[in-house]
C-alpha cells in the first residue's frame, strides 16, 4: 500500500509540473488561473483531477497502510522503520495537501489562510513575529501565498524525493526502481484517479479578496475539519487547538515505537479508539454545520460605506488625480476632496463611490473636451478642447466611481 | 592550512551565507508606513452608530486592506480594528453590535466582548480629526 501512496504521490509531480506553468500564487491570478485550467485548459480537467485525488488517495493509503501496521502491532522496535517511514510519508502529504488546498485561491483558500494568521499570532510571546514571518507581512497578501507556493512546488518535492531515495536505499533498489516496484497497482490507481477526475471534478469556490470578510460558511480541506471544528467552537487556547494539538497529535504517532511498551496493547488500542472517535465525530459536526442567518456575511443596510478606495491610492495616482482634475479645471465650479481652494457654482465632488454607474471612463471621454458637452439640466458646462489620454480617463474614474475599471 | 580543508571551509559557509541571507530576508522586519491616514470625513460619520472604513497596510510587495470601524466614544471618536479577536475574520456591524461571520463572536459597539467564542476586546487604533477629516495611526 506505501508503495501505491508513492504512485498516487507520483502522478500529483507529475501534473503539478503542468499545473505550475499555468498557475500564479497571487489572489488575484490564483483562482482564475485553476478555473482557466480547470474549465478552459485542453486536458485540463483531467491533471488537475489527477493532481487533487492523487493528493487524497496518497493520504488515503498511506493511512490504510499505517492502519495495517498498528493493526499487527508493526510499530514496537527493533521493527518499527516502516512504521516511521509511513508517518513520514503522511505527513508530507497532509503537507502538500494543506498548502495546495489555500494555493487555490478562492474563499475557502482565504478563510483558511486567515485561521492560519490566527493559529501564528496565537504564539505565546512571540505571536506578532511569528505571524509576520508567516504571511510575509501585517495581514493576508500574496506574499502568504507565494510562500506557500514555494513549499508546494520546491520544499516538499525534495523531502519527498528524499523519502523515495531512503526507501529505495532500504530495499537495495534505485529510486526510479522503487517507484515502478509497484507497477499493477500503479495501473489501478492512476484508472482510479482519471475515473475520480472525471465524476467527481475537484470543487472551485468564489475568488478569495483579502480586505473583505471571508464565506461564513467556508470550510477547510477534510482532514483539518476536526481541528477547525474545535476552533469554532471553544473560546481561547487557539495555539494549543490549533499549533500544539495537530504537532502532539502527530509526535504521538510517530514516535509510538518508543512510548510503547512490549507486552498488552490495551493503552495504545484505548488511545487510537479515543482519538478516531474524537476525530470522527467532530468531523461529523463541522459537516452538518450552518450557517445562522443572524450572523450573515452583511451588515445593516442603512450602513454607509465609507469612501472606499480612499487610502489605497498609491502617491503617484494621487498626484495624476489631482494634476487631471486641475487641467480639466474641475475646481473652477467644484469643491474638489474638501479643497477650499475649489468653487462653489457646483457641488463638492468628493471621492469614490459617491456617484452612480454613469461616472465611467467611456462617459468622462464623451463629455470633457467635446464641444458639445454641456449638461443642459444643470447649466454645467464641460471644459473644452482638452481631450483627456486613456490614463487620466483612467485616474478620473479612479476618482469619481473609487477604482478604476 | 592545506587546499582541501580550506575549500571545504568556505564551501561551507558560502552555504551558510545564501541560506542565513534567505532565512533573514524571509523572517527579518520590512519597513512599515505607520503613519497618519485619512479614512473619512467627519460629514460621512455624522449620525452613524458605525461607519466602515479602510485603512492601507503594505504587505509584501502589495498594498492591503485593513478593515477597521469608526465608532463614537462618547463625545469623540474611537477606530476599531475589525478583524475579530478569535481568529482574524471581519468583524460586520449589525443591529448594534459587531458581530463576527465565521464564529459566531459578537462584540458590542465598544468593541468588549459580549458572546461567542470571544474573550479579547477590539484592538483600538489611535485616532484624531485634522484638516476637517478623520485619520487613523496605521
Amino acid at each position: 500500500m506505501l508503495r501505491l501512496a508513492v504512485i498516487a504521490a507520483s502522478a500529483c509531480v507529475a501534473t503539478g509540473v503542468f499545473l505550475s506553468m499555468q498557475y500564479a500564487p497571487t489572489w488575484a491570478a490564483a483562482q482564475p488561473a485553476v478555473r482557466t485550467i480547470q474549465d478552459e485548459a485542453a486536458l485540463g480537467w483531467l491533471l488537475r483531477g489527477l493532481h487533487h485525488w492523487g493528493g487524497t488517495l496518497a493520504i488515503l493509503l498511506a493511512f490504510a497502510e499505517l492502519a495495517r501496521l498498528f493493526w499487527h502491532a508493526q510499530y514496537r522496535r527493533p521493527h518499527h522503520r516502516p512504521w516511521v517511514a509511513t508517518v513520514l510519508l503522511l505527513l508530507l502529504s497532509f503537507g502538500f495537501a494543506y498548502t495546495g488546498y489555500l494555493l487555490v485561491g478562492d474563499e475557502r483558500a482565504y478563510a483558511g489562510a486567515l485561521v492560519l494568521e490566527g493559529v501564528a499570532r496565537s504564539t505565546p510571546l512571540v505571536g506578532e513575529a511569528v505571524g509576520d514571518a508567516v504571511l510575509g507581512g501585517p495581514v493576508v497578501a500574496s506574499a502568504l501565498l507565494a510562500r506557500l507556493y514555494t513549499v508546494h512546488i520546491v520544499v516538499l518535492p525534495m523531502l519527498l524525493l528524499a523519502w523515495i531515495v531512503a526507501a529505495a536505499r532500504r530495499e537495495k533498489t534505485t529510486a526510479s526502481g522503487f517507484v515502478a516496484g509497484a507497477a499493477k497497482g500503479g495501473t489501478a490507481v492512476l484508472g482510479a484517479l482519471a475515473a475520480l477526475a472525471f465524476v467527481w471534478p475537484p470543487a472551485i469556490g468564489e475568488i478569495g479578496q483579502p480586505g473583505k470578510p471571508p464565506a461564513a460558511d467556508a470550510q477547510p480541506e477534510w482532514f483539518f475539519l476536526w481541528v477547525n471544528e474545535l476552533l469554532h467552537r471553544v473560546d481561547g487556547f487557539t495555539f494549543l487547538i490549533g499549533g500544539v494539538l495537530p504537532v502532539a497529535t502527530f509526535a504521538l504517532i510517530l514516535f509510538l515505537p518508543w512510548i510503547a511498551r512490549n507486552g498488552t496493547r490495551r493503552a495504545e488500542v484505548a488511545v487510537a479508539g479515543v482519538l478516531a472517535v474524537i476525530v470522527v465525530s467532530l468531523s461529523a459536526l463541522a459537516a452538518t454545520r450552518e450557517v445562522d442567518p443572524e450572523f450573515a456575511n452583511e451588515e445593516d443596510a442603512s450602513l454607509p460605506i465609507a469612501t472606499d478606495d480612499t487610502n489605497v491610492l498609491t502617491d503617484e495616482q494621487q498626484a495624476g488625480i489631482t494634476a487631471a482634475l486641475k487641467k480639466f479645471r474641475c475646481a473652477r465650479c467644484h469643491v474638489i476632496d474638501g479643497d477650499p481652494e475649489g468653487g462653489e457654482d457646483g457641488p463638492p465632488i468628493p471621492r469614490g463611490e459617491r456617484f452612480t454607474e454613469l461616472y465611467t471612463r467611456a462617459y468622462f471621454k464623451a463629455k470633457i473636451g467635446d464641444p458639445e458637452g454641456f449638461w443642459a439640466d444643470t447649466g454645467m458646462y464641460y471644459p473644452r478642447g482638452r481631450k483627456p489620454n486613456e490614463e487620466e480617463l483612467a485616474l478620473l474614474e479612479l476618482y469619481f466611481y473609487g477604482s478604476a475599471r | 592550512m592545506e587546499r582541501r580543508g580550506f575549500l571545504r571551509w568556505f564551501t561551507l559557509l558560502f552555504g551558510a551565507l545564501c541560506g542565513g541571507s534567505g532565512l533573514v530576508s524571509l523572517l527579518g522586519r520590512r519597513p512599515q508606513d505607520g503613519g497618519w491616514q485619512v479614512v473619512a470625513k467627519p460629514e460621512e460619520f455624522e449620525g452613524q452608530p458605525a461607519l466602515r472604513v479602510r485603512l492601507a497596510v503594505r504587505a509584501g510587495w502589495e498594498t492591503a486592506e485593513r478593515p477597521i470601524y469608526l465608532v463614537r466614544d462618547g463625545e469623540g471618536i474611537k477606530a476599531l480594528d475589525a478583524r475579530c479577536t478569535h481568529l482574524g475574520c471581519t468583524v460586520r456591524f449589525k443591529e448594534g453590535e459587531f458581530r463576527c461571520p465565521c464564529h459566531r463572536g459578537v462584540f458590542d459597539a465598544a468593541g468588549q466582548p459580549v458572546s461567542g467564542p470571544v474573550s479579547v476586546p477590539l484592538p483600538t487604533l489611535e485616532t484624531r480629526v485634522q484638516d476637517g477629516a478623520i485619520e487613523v495611526r496605521a
